[in-house]
């Protein structure tokens, strides 16, 4: 069975998806630094929750809405 | 060692990564600075170290550079092996006395009694607007001083391989970081400085340079945010069907003079690009390095791109005509023709 | 010493300009540099460090100062550089990095020079300490009457230049004074954890020269020490340090989230916002009733709107005026 975590986007206001560091289907631990977000100023970096496989949904330099869904890890 | 970890990181936290695996080996090792507990130093390169190690190993400092990098000295010749902050190369001149005299001076003034196994982290470069005094390269004002190892790498991949390495030196070391390079996210976006880099511990060592494009034509020879510009104007070269050979000299101090001669050997064209002030500096030695050891090597006489000698100006037009670009080095590939 | 009512208007004149410089030009700095912060971006390159809640530093001060006094200040300048009364087209197209600012677009934000004034600022800590010593030096040999007022923060006070400077003006006892403005905060380091004294005026005994401290960022306060200092250094009385506790309201730089600093603190000083506390003593000692002073704030927009639209307008500098400058004839 494959479990899938959300990497949600929780901010408010506009933001931009600023670089991901890992490849779509990539292998990440947990506490990871998956990709970073720029809002207002501030960086901030999204971590992987689990361990398991990245799928990536919302590319590089991709403006944001607030809960954006940024990807996905799927674990067995 | 193979470099498939799949996972990529910027400059900054490849470096924080490096200090904290070796901190994490080595009680010895600690850092000391300016806004290195809250802020990550501002550039990041201190990112997560002060959770883990707490107020004892990442110590904030007030504006006292001459007190605390010579405080380093004297526990690096106590057996501490201490990681000490120089904010902006720029400030060096409060300090100087600290690292060109106590730090590089020790050993060899000790007939080898005393040793200083100490790096000094500093952030060097321009182009963003922050005028005269917080926009020097600097690189041969370090450079010149014997006793000193010098290093500026270019990825992320041999910044962490590099900090490990200078860590473990017993020899000082100016880690030099340059602003463009490290994934600071409000200091401009040099995507290829971010790079896979291993989980694990490695080195990269210090006084080796890296051939980063093989070529047969030119040899263009750099480092820094200088080297990104090196691989845009190789592209263009290429489409005028000039193949370019380009090195990333990565440690300015000790310099790989060989890797330099034998680039020049190969193609028998050089232009060296920096964006330090132009005269007596790298690319002055780069060239020297080349001509000393063989003139007939040689097909043309080589060239440098460099920022000219004046104050880095405030205003963007100004700034921007300084810093050299890929268009500065295409011409100067040309005229080697 | 207290200020005459001319002199309080002004001083609530200039607190005001300077605020609402300072409001404006945050606002242009973002310009361009959203969503993604990058100081490289848009119409105000670099770094900007705003002088919001050190207002009462500069306007307690500056009315005591002569023709040829020597004022020497820091990366976070704009409100002494605005209560001395320096061009505000000028210094704003400075900002801009325009061929008409104060400096030709050579300096910025950092290194502001105004000649006429004798003003200068530096972006290095420390560096205007042994600079403004010189000053004062220069006056003392030609018994001018002047006085060299050197502005620092109190991140500045544990650089080695701060005590080399101290000594050396009183073994000169040179016209200097040394005005601390402790914000507490040296970027994200707070005072408590990089300074032995709580106070820095206590430094001043060490080097036996007259200090004061003014604890609440009081404007009257500050004219009142400061007019007495200058007073006895132009007498020949030697240096003095004057430490000011005031506040900084917003981050060290612009972009800074302040992350390092609570909430409690932030509202604190919201409270203590020295403008409109200057505002309601204004009235409260009827020196000027609320539609005055709201006419005053109109007519400092107006001004600023019109330096901010020269600046626009102002042509750059041709890019390879770089050359220049680096040697006079």
């Amino acid at each position: 069975m494959v479990k899938k975590f959300k990497i949600k986007w929780l901010g408010e206001g506009e933001g931009i998806l600023s670089q991901w560091f890992f490849e779509d289907g990539g292998a990440v631990q947990e506490d990871d630094v998956l990709c970073e977000v720029m809002q207002d100023k501030v960086v901030i970096e999204v971590s992987a929750p689990t361990s398991g496989r990245l799928e990536v949904v919302t590319a590089e330099d991709d403006e944001l809405e607030p809960d954006q869904i940024l990807g996905y890890i799927l674990c067995d | 060692m193979t470099n498939n970890s799949g996972r990529k990181l910027n400059m900054a936290r490849a470096i924080s990564e490096a200090i904290a695996q070796e901190m994490r080996l080595d009680e010895n090792v600690f850092c000391m600075g300016e806004d290195i507990r809250h802020v990550a130093g501002i550039w990041g390169h201190t990112a997560g170290l002060h959770e883990e190690f707490g107020d004892e190993r990442i110590m904030d400092t007030p504006i006292s550079e001459t007190a605390f990098i010579g405080a380093g000295v004297g526990a690096a010749t106590q057996g501490m092996r201490p990681i000490v902050e120089l904010m902006f190369a720029d400030f060096f001149g409060v300090c100087m006395n600290s690292i060109y005299s106590a730090a590089a001076k020790t050993h060899y003034m000790s007939g080898g009694k005393f040793n200083v196994p100490m790096v000094i982290n500093t952030a060097v470069g321009g182009s963003y607007g922050d005028a005269g005094q917080h926009s020097q390269c600097l690189y041969s004002t370090f450079a010149h001083l014997p006793g000193l190892k010098v290093v500026l790498p270019s990825n992320a991949f041999d910044a962490k391989g590099m900090m490990i390495a200078a860590i473990r030196d017993n020899n000082p070391v100016v880690f030099m970081l340059h602003k463009n390079l490290l994934g600071v996210p409000f200091l401009g976006d040099e995507r290829r400085a971010t790079s896979m880099v291993p989980r694990e511990l490695y080195e990269v060592p210090l006084d080796k340079a890296k051939i980063v494009r093989e070529g047969t034509d030119i040899s263009l020879i750099s480092l820094g945010a200088s080297l990104y510009h090196c691989l845009d104007a190789s592209a263009d070269l290429e489409r005028e069907g000039i193949s370019a050979e380009v090195l990333d000299l990565r440690s300015i101090a000790p310099l790989d003079r060989e890797a330099i001669i034998a680039t020049v050997a190969k193609t028998g064209r050089l232009v060296a690009v920096e964006d330090d002030y132009k005269s007596y500096g790298v690319t002055a030695e780069v060239i020297a390095t080349a001509v000393e050891s063989d003139i007939s090597l040689l097909r043309s006489a080589p060239q440098r791109v460099a920022y000219p000698d004046v104050s880095v100006p405030f205003s963007p037009p100004m700034e921007k005509f300084c810093l050299p670009d890929k268009h500065d080095i295409v011409a100067a590939a040309k005229r080697t023709f | 010493m207290k200020p005459d009512s001319t002199t309080k208007l002004w001083m609530y004149d200039q607190m005001l300009k300077s605020r609402v410089f300072e409001r404006e030009i945050e606002k242009i700095y973002m310009e361009g540099k959203t969503p993604k912060f990058d100081l490289a971006k848009g119409i105000l390159p670099g770094e900007l460090h705003i002088s919001a809640g050190q207002e009462p530093c500069a306007v307690g001060v500056i009315p005591h100062l002569t023709e040829g006094d020597w004022v020497g200040s820091t990366h976070r300048s704009h409100h002494v550089a605005i209560a001395m009364g320096i061009d505000g087209y000028k210094l704003t197209a400075e900002l801009f990095g325009k061929k008409t600012g104060l400096c030709g677009g050579y300096g910025g934000h950092m290194h502001l020079y105004d000649k006429d004034k004798n003003f200068s600022t530096t972006g290095i800590i420390g560096e205007g300490l042994p600079v403004g010593l010189g000053a004062a030096l220069t006056f003392k040999k030609r018994g001018s009457g002047n006085v060299a007022i050197a502005y620092i923060g109190d991140g500045a006070v544990n650089q080695g230049a701060f005590h080399e400077t101290l000594n050396l003006a009183s073994v000169w006892q040179v016209p200097l004074v040394v005005i601390i403005e402790n914000n507490g905060w040296a970027v994200s380091v707070p005072a408590s954890d990089s300074t032995s004294t709580t106070d820095n005026v206590a430094r001043a005994a060490t080097y036996g020269i007259d200090g004061a401290v003014i604890k609440n960022n009081d404007p009257y306060q500050i004219y009142s020490a400061a007019g007495d200092a200058i007073e006895r250094a132009r007498a020949g009385g030697g240096p003095s340090l004057i430490e000011i506790k005031t506040r900084r309201i917003e981050g060290h730089f612009m972009g800074d989230a302040q992350q390092y600093r609570t909430p409690d603190e932030i509202a604190e000083i919201a409270e203590n916002d020295p403008i409109p506390l200057f505002h309601d003593t204004l009235i409260r000692d009827s020196v000027a009733s609320a539609s005055e002073l709201d006419q005053m704030k109109e007519n400092v927009q107006a001004d600023i709107e019109d330096w901010i639209k020269f600046a626009r307008d102002s042509e750059y500098p041709t890019p390879d005026d770089a050359l220049k400058m680096v040697f006079c004839n």
